[in-house]
Order: structure tokens, then C-alpha cells, then sequence
């Protein structure tokens, strides 16, 4: 029998897909802009120079400016602070809330299945925009409870997922095993079905950094998010919607920055949805 | 002399992938012969079931395609008709056939009776009410008491066994003259398998029809089957009456089909099986397919494929052992 | 089917659905009342005012005018209770009566919420239905970029991009305001088309995908391939057996989708300056007019529950295969 030789292999395995590579290049740049904003922002995002307001991309502002003269593209670098850190600090967070409570859930079922359960329906029932507002009234608007928020409006659909998942774990053959001798629930829960969980959770990570972005860019264009004169992508858009008929460059910067960094982030999600469950039908 | 209602010459349906190409039916030729019941068996992958996909086209297709040979339906190649015909002409109409899982080959979302009248107003051209009526009388046909109650019910209402009576009445309600059985039994219970079996046969005696009967079960083969066609690894390896297969069997794995089925009388303490595996269909050896597996295997097997050969006027194989000399 | 509903364990069914939902109902309004307790400011010195008697007699007389000296399980179930029986409170900017202003606003968000729904179905059958069938092609290619795309940006920013095209550079649809239909047919569906498209498109994104994927796993059935043996056209394949049994699963889709869409008409009112409920609550969420805030997003969560509760038990009913227990 002819063996495929192990070159052969090699190249069938590693197919990568310009998407892919669009993604990871972009999120390391927007990731570079949130840890390093001043290098690659060209001026100081909160300089001022209001002769030149509202002006369209030039040599020296290469995005244009706002209504103050703002530098669009060190105000964009400097916004993805904001952006990224909800982003992926509300995925973390909700994943610590939820995970365990998904675990537990479908672990022990009975009653305490039915109340943790109740619990999420009664989250979820909100609109996550109308929560998050809810909740912003209730904090003082802060990165800090910016992920906060959006970790309550989110974790319930992680808590779902991984209960879902441990459901169909529990009743394996190995797990029974495990419990008949001797090891004790926690060990069970985190050792034994956790991991058998992650595939979805981490595809779920990803698409909630994406959502929670678009939520936080939300929240700031309602004037809940940061506050000016501190540059975030949402708020930007509240202040360009005024000026909508003077300048098309004030829309169209913070909306495509949060469009590339959203799609990159999907785009990673659905590949590794695909890497991770080769049976999914696409 | 057997008159042939269905005959396949050097049918080929490769499957593409990004694996590669399997070749799931390599130039396949047998016939059906007017009102028999012709068993094709083989192991899972064998190409049994596709060869039959094949015949009335409803390989899925991407991956699958039909890249050669001809099938002739009483001297007509249905590869040479237009999607239009093979639908409204051939399926359900000349050919029909029923599945392996009767449990999910019903539409959950229509009663037996809609699904039952669809063929029947389609190919025969029965209004509503003629259509009903049809229907109850084809499903008092094939057993099923209290028609008029059952015509509608949902199929969840009903078990594996009557799913499968209804799955043969929609089969036999425009009058085929192939049907055409992919494992018709292996999902039910023994009892109801014996009980499906017997009424297929009736149905034969009765409304003439010739059955192309699939099964990986030599048991049924015996019991149903006038001819049979064992396949492997996408090829025919033989093909003769019931009695010659089980009589003289000539190639080497029919011979270890045979030997696999465990017998109360036999003293062995070990079960016998075929040594080693079906090769990959994407990748497959250059001599005769089973010559791993082979207990008389030479280097002429190895180097090259062997063509079928004549033993009798009924009885061919496919193997260089058996080219004249033959086995002992 | 008539006869399948009035089998006993569809209505057990409705009734164990109805008892989770009351006790999420309740846990929702727990949640609203905790949320509005703890903003930050002060009721009493509000109602006082910046020029009032802020003196300890006072206060405590306002306090008890408004309520509010009584512990907190009492004022959560004096509150809760005047709202089951309608009583929604006065708004603490204008004394308004918030239940009216809630009728009044209803409406033009009921109308947006409708069109757009529908639109938005319309459009995700036939792009999901299609791009299932047409699998693998330049078109189904295309109408995946697409649904991806518009899952990248949120509501309001392709709302601007609209009226950046329609309203600035085409100047063919008139950029904010609203117009009642009553006043003025032909002006109140000019500023309803933007609104509408921005609300479909996003919503479609989101159900092509699904319907897509659902459609997919319908054709790879059994009973199609039972179908397609049977000698069926394929149009009759595709729109009356696979369809069927993809729409029984849109009404649950719909169910859940239906919160997102309200969510949005709060960006989207405020985009376009319609003054609906979405609006209303945002600028309550504004100005610190908690009563209006509690109202409006019980009222929200709670129609959410029951809508939710009404399409599981509406999908059991229609699927025969559903166990009820």
C-alpha cells in the first residue's frame, strides 16, 4: 500500500487562509495600539487645532481631524484602549462568571439546575443594549465598569454553553468511572468535563470580544460609555453624527476601525469553530 | 433464458475530495433479471449501497459523481436522460427504493397518507380522492391494519416496522419494476426483519416486481435470493446463483464470508475472521484489491487486476486463482 | 393538529413553561428594582429641589410622601404591585403620567419593530433558503461576505453610513424626524425606509446564517433523500418538504431575536430621531428619571419572558415529534 509520504501531509494540514492572515496581522496591530498607543499614534489625541477642523486626510493629520482639530488617526490608535480592554476583559470575565455556574449546573441538576438556570433566563430576558444601560446608570462610567457591565450582559450565554455541553459529557462511560472511585466533584467538574467543554468555549470567547466591543462602541455613541474628551470609536461617531454633512471622513474612520477589528475578530472565531469541530456542516 | 430488466456495464462513481478521489464503484457490471430477487453483498464501504444511489442518480453530488459505464433499464441508459426524465420517468415510477433507517426516512412534518399520495398523483396522475383511496388500499397491501386510521397519522405515531411497510407501499404504489431494498431490515428488530421479508417476497409473487436486495447478511441472502453479486472494495468479485455462491464458492473472500458466520454446530472456539483490512478507496493497490487479506495470494495477484472470468453460464469470478485452475 | 393541541401534555407543556416563566418574571423585576436602587443621586433631595427645605422634617416628610422611608422588600412589593395593576408612577422630571407617555411613544416603536422584523425575515428566507441550495457557489460566497460583514459593525454606525449616502450625498430620503402616518402618508414613509433598511439588514445578517445552516441540515436528511427516490420535482423538494421543516424552526429564531431588535430600536431612535420607547428610555436613562427607567425596562423585560415562553410552547404545538415532558 503507498503511503502518502510525510511532505505530502505536511502541506495538507497547513492550509492557511489569507482571512486568517488578515486577522492575526490586524488584531496584532490593534493589541499593539492598546499597549503602545503613542507609538504609533502621530500626534497627542487630545492636541487641538481648530483651524484645521474638519479637514478630509492630508500629509500631516493622515485620517483628516474632528470638530477640535483632533488628529482622527492618534484618536482611533488611542480609542482602541478602550475597545480592546472591554473587549477582551468582559470575555474573561464572563467567562469566570459563567463557566463555573454552567459546570455546576448541569453537575449537581435538581433544584439547583432549575434556580441557576431561572437566574441566566432572567439576564438574558434583557436586551443586552437595555441592560448595559441599566447598569452604566447604576456605576460611574469607567473601563473598569464598562467590562463589568457587559460581563453581566454576556455570561449567561456562556454559563448555557458549557451546561449544554457538560450535559452530554455527564453521562459518559469514563466520567461514571471516575465518580465510582472516589474522586471528588470539583475534581470531576474542572478535570474530567471542563475540558471536553473548551472547544466552545474558546469559539465563544472570541465572538463575545467582538460583541462586546460593538456593545461598548454603543454604549460611548449613547454618551454611557468613557467620556470625552477621552477618545473612544463610539463616541467619536456622536460628535461626527453632528457634523455628518461636513465631513464624511469623521464617520467613516471609527466606523471602519470598528469594522476591521470586529471582523477580524469573527473571522478568527469561524476558523477556529472550523479547526476545532471538523463535523460542523459549513 | 433469463430475461434482464436491469443491467450495469462498467459503471464507475468516484468521490472527490480534497483527500483525493475514491473510487466508491470501479467499472461494476451485473444484470437483473425479470421478477427475481438478486442479492448484492459486501462489508460496509464496499460500494453496494452506491452503485444503487447510482442507478437512479441521487448520488450526492458534490462529492460524488458518475464518471462512466451504462445502465440500461430494459435496453435504455438511464445515463443518457435528462434530469427531467430520470424524475418524473424513472424514480418511483420504473425504480424505486426504500432505505435502511425507516425511523428518519419520512418527512416528521406530513402524514403517511400526504406522503403516501405524493407518487401516486405525481407519476400516476390520480386526483386527491383517488389518490386516498389508492393509498389505504397499498398500505392494506403491505400489512398494516386499520389503513384508514394510519393514512393520518404522523410517522412518529408508528414503530420502525410499520415505517418500513409504509416506506415499501410508496415504493411499490406506482408499480416499479425495479425495487430496489438498501438494507431494508438491518435497523428492526429480528422478529419484524422475518415479517418484512416475507411480505417483500409476496409483493414479488404478486405485483412481478424484480428486487435488487442489499444486505451484509449472508442469512438473508440464503433464505431471500435467487442470484447474488458480492462486491469488494468498489468491484464485483462474484456473481451466481444463491446455490453456487454457497455451494462453490470461488473467490477467496466470499469463501471467508462464508467462514465468518458463526455456526451452532461447529466445534471452533474462535470465531473466524478475515485477516486485515479493506484498503483505503483513495488509495488503492495496483494488483487485486484483496490480496493482503488473501490466503492464496502469488505475485501475479499483486502486479495486476484480474479480469471476471466464466465458471458456469451463471457463475463468475473475478480472481487469477480461479482462471482455470481453480481453488481446491 | 387541532386534535394535537388539545392532547393533555401539550397544555402541561404550557403550563410548566408558564410557571418557569412567572418565576423569571420575578427574578427580572428583582433585578430592575436592586439596579434603579442603587443609581447614584438622591430621589428626595430631587423632589425637594436645589431650593427647597432641606431641613430633617422635611426630608423625612418628602420621604414618606414618596415612599421611601419604608424598608426595601415593602417598597418592592408596593412598587411591584401598583404595576401589575397599571399604575407605572409619575415621571420625577415632568410629573408626567409614565404609563401614558409609554402608550403614546408605543406605537412608533411597535411600527419599526414590526416592518423591520418582517423585512428582515423576508429577506433571510429567500438569502438562506437560496445560498443553502446554491451551496458552494459565487453567489452563496457572496451572500455569506456579506451577512459576515454586517455582523461586524453595530446598528447605529451603518445607520450613519446610510444617511451619509441617502440623506447627504443622494439627498433623496430626508435624514431624521419622524412624521405620522395621519398627517402625512407619503412623508411618514419616506423617513420610515431608512430606519427600516438599516434595522432589516442588521437583523438578516443574523437569521440568513441560521436559516442557511438549518436548510443545510434539512437537505442532508433522510426524508429528502426519501424525496428525491420518490421521483419529486425539485422545487417540490426544496419549498414544500425541506422549507416546511426549516420554518417550524424560524418561529423559536424569531423569539429569540426579537430582544436584539429592541435593543437596537434604542440606537437606532436615537440615530434617526424617531420618538419611540426606545428613545423615551434613553432619555430617561439621560436625565435620571428612574421611575420612567424602571418602567419602561420591566415592561421591555418582561413582554421578552412571555414572548419567549409563547414561541417554545408555539414551535411544540406545530413540531409533532417535540416530547413534552
Amino acid at each position: 500500500m503507498k503511503v502518502k509520504t510525510k511532505k505530502e501531509e505536511k502541506l495538507q494540514r497547513k492550509k492557511v487562509r489569507v482571512t486568517t492572515v488578515f486577522s492575526v496581522v490586524l488584531l496584532a496591530v490593534a493589541l499593539f495600539a492598546m499597549l503602545f498607543p503613542s507609538v504609533l499614534a502621530t500626534h497627542d489625541p487630545l492636541e487641538l487645532d481648530i483651524v484645521n477642523q474638519l479637514s478630509g486626510p492630508s500629509r500631516e493629520h493622515i485620517l483628516g481631524t474632528d470638530e477640535l482639530g483632533r488628529d482622527l488617526w492618534s484618536r482611533v490608535v488611542y480609542g482602541a484602549r478602550v475597545s480592546m480592554s472591554v473587549g477582551l476583559g468582559s470575555a474573561l470575565l464572563a467567562l469566570i462568571l459563567g463557566v463555573p455556574l454552567g459546570l455546576l449546573a448541569a453537575y449537581k441538576g435538581g433544584i439547583l439546575d432549575s434556580i441557576i438556570m431561572r437566574v441566566m433566563d432572567a439576564f438574558s430576558s434583557f436586551p443586552s443594549i437595555m441592560l448595559a444601560m441599566l447598569l452604566m446608570t447604576v456605576f460611574e462610567a469607567s473601563t473598569l465598569t464598562l467590562i463589568l457591565t457587559i460581563a453581566i450582559v454576556s455570561f449567561p450565554a456562556y454559563g448555557r454553553i458549557v451546561r449544554s455541553s457538560a450535559l452530554s459529557i455527564k453521562e459518559r462511560d469514563y466520567i461514571e468511572a471516575a465518580r465510582v472511585s472516589g474522586a471528588k466533584p470539583g475534581y470531576l467538574m474542572f478535570h474530567a468535563i471542563l475540558p471536553n467543554c473548551m472547544s466552545g468555549i474558546i469559539v465563544q470567547f472570541s465572538l463575545f470580544t467582538a460583541s462586546a466591543i460593538l456593545i461598548e462602541a454603543s454604549l460611548s455613541f449613547l454618551g454611557l460609555g468613557i467620556k470625552p474628551p477621552d477618545p473612544a470609536w463610539g463616541s467619536m461617531l456622536s460628535y461626527a453624527k453632528q457634523y455628518i454633512d461636513r465631513s464624511a471622513t469623521y464617520i467613516l474612520v471609527p466606523t471602519i476601525t470598528i469594522f476591521l477589528v470586529v471582523l477580524a475578530i469573527n473571522l478568527l472565531g469561524d476558523e477556529l469553530r472550523e479547526r476545532l469541530d471538523p463535523t460542523r456542516q459549513k | 433464458m433469463a430475461e434482464k430488466i436491469l443491467e450495469i456495464r462498467d459503471l464507475e462513481t468516484h468521490f472527490f475530495s480534497s483527500r483525493g478521489v475514491a473510487k466508491a464503484v470501479d467499472k461494476v457490471s451485473y444484470s437483473l433479471n425479470k421478477g427475481e430477487i438478486l442479492g448484492i453483498v459486501g462489508e460496509s464501504g464496499c460500494g453496494k449501497s452506491v452503485t444503487s444511489l447510482s442507478i437512479l442518480q441521487i448520488v450526492q453530488s458534490p462529492p460524488g459523481k458518475i464518471v462512466g459505464g451504462e445502465i440500461l433499464l430494459d435496453g435504455e441508459d438511464l445515463l443518457k436522460l435528462s434530469k427531467k426524465e430520470m424524475q418524473s420517468r424513472i424514480r418511483g415510477n420504473r425504480i424505486s427504493m426504500i432505505f435502511q433507517e425507516p425511523m428518519t426516512s419520512l418527512n416528521p412534518l406530513f402524514t403517511v397518507g400526504q406522503q403516501l399520495m405524493e407518487p401516486l398523483m405525481l407519476h400516476r396522475g390520480m386526483k386527491k380522492k383517488q389518490a386516498k383511496e389508492e393509498a389505504i388500499r397499498m398500505l392494506r397491501l403491505v400489512g398494516i391494519p386499520m389503513p384508514e386510521r394510519r393514512f393520518s397519522q404522523y410517522p412518529h405515531s408508528m414503530s420502525g416496522g410499520m415505517r418500513q411497510r409504509v416506506m415499501i407501499a410508496m415504493a411499490l404504489c406506482c408499480n416499479p419494476e425495479v425495487l430496489i431494498a438498501d438494507e431494508p431490515t438491518t435497523a428492526l428488530d429480528v422478529t419484524i426483519q422475518a415479517q418484512i421479508l416475507e411480505l417483500m417476497k409476496k409483493l414479488r409473487d404478486e405485483l412481478g416486481t424484480s428486487i435488487i436486495l442489499i444486505t451484509h447478511d449472508l442469512g438473508v441472502v440464503a433464505e431471500m435470493c435467487d442470484r447474488a453479486v458480492v462486491m469488494y472494495c468498489g468491484s464485483v468479485v462474484e456473481e451466481g446463483t444463491v446455490k453456487e455462491i454457497f455451494k462453490d464458492p470461488r473467490h477467496p473472500y466470499t469463501r471467508g464470508l462464508l467462514a465468518s458466520i458463526p455456526k451452532l454446530t461447529d466445534e471452533q472456539e474462535e470465531l473466524y475472521n478475515i485477516k486485515g483490512t479493506v484498503p483505503s478507496l483513495t488509495n488503492l493497490p495496483d494488483g487485486c484489491r484483496f490480496a493482503d487479506r488473501c490466503e492464496y495470494c502469488t505475485e501475479q495477484c499483486r502486479l495486476a487486476r484480474p479480469d471476471s472470468s466464466d465458471i458456469t453460464e451463471t457463475h463468475r469470478v473475478r480472481c487469477f486463482r480461479n482462471g482455470g485452475a481453480g481453488i481446491a | 393538529m387541532i386534535n394535537h393541541i388539545l392532547h393533555s401534555s401539550l397544555l402541561k407543556y404550557f403550563l410548566k413553561r408558564l410557571a418557569m416563566a412567572v418565576l423569571v418574571l420575578f427574578l427580572v423585576s428583582v433585578i430592575v428594582f436592586i439596579a434603579v436602587r442603587a443609581c447614584p443621586g438622591d430621589p428626595v433631595l430631587s423632589k425637594i429641589g436645589p431650593h427647597g427645605d432641606a431641613s430633617e422634617e422635611n426630608y423625612n416628610r418628602v420621604a414618606a410622601e414618596l415612599g421611601l422611608d419604608k424598608p426595601y422588600p415593602v417598597q418592592y412589593f408596593i412598587w411591584l404591585g401598583g404595576f401589575l395593576r397599571g399604575d407605572f408612577g409619575v415621571s420625577l422630571i415632568n410629573g408626567a403620567d409614565i404609563r401614558a407617555t409609554i402608550l403614546e411613544k408605543l406605537p412608533v416603536t411597535l411600527e419599526l419593530l414590526v416592518i423591520s422584523m418582517v423585512f428582515a425575515i423576508l429577506l433571510a428566507i429567500v438569502f438562506g433558503v437560496t445560498s443553502a441550495i446554491y451551496k458552494g457557489s459565487v453567489y452563496d460566497q457572496i451572500i455569506q461576505f456579506i451577512s459576515t460583514g454586517f455582523l461586524a459593525i453595530p446598528a447605529f454606525c451603518f445607520g450613519l453610513i446610510v444617511i451619509l449616502i441617502f440623506a447627504v450625498d443622494l439627498k433623496i430620503l430626508p435624514s431624521m424626524g419622524f412624521v405620522s402616518f395621519a398627517e402625512d402618508p407619503a412623508g411618514h414613509i419616506r423617513h420610515l425606509i431608512m430606519p427600516v433598511l438599516v434595522m432589516g439588514f442588521m437583523e438578516q445578517a443574523a437569521l440568513t446564517r441560521y436559516i442557511r445552516s438549518e436548510m443545510l441540515e434539512v437537505l442532508s436528511t433522510n426524508y429528502v433523500r426519501t424525496a428525491k427516490a420518490k421521483g419529486l420535482p425539485t422545487q417540490a423538494i426544496y419549498y414544500k418538504h425541506a422549507f416546511k421543516n426549516v420554518m417550524v424552526t424560524v418561529v423559536t429564531l424569531v423569539g429569540m431575536r426579537i430582544g436584539q431588535l429592541i435593543g437596537g430600536t434604542v440606537v437606532i431612535e436615537q440615530v434617526f430621531g424617531w420618538s419611540g420607547l426606545g428613545w423615551y428610555l434613553y432619555t430617561s436613562v439621560v436625565k435620571q428619571d428612574y421611575p420612567a427607567v424602571q418602567a419602561i425596562v420591566l415592561l421591555i423585560a418582561a413582554a421578552m419572558v412571555i414572548l419567549n415562553m409563547l414561541a417554545d410552547v408555539l414551535y411544540a404545538a406545530i413540531d409533532p415529534r417535540i416530547k413534552l415532558d
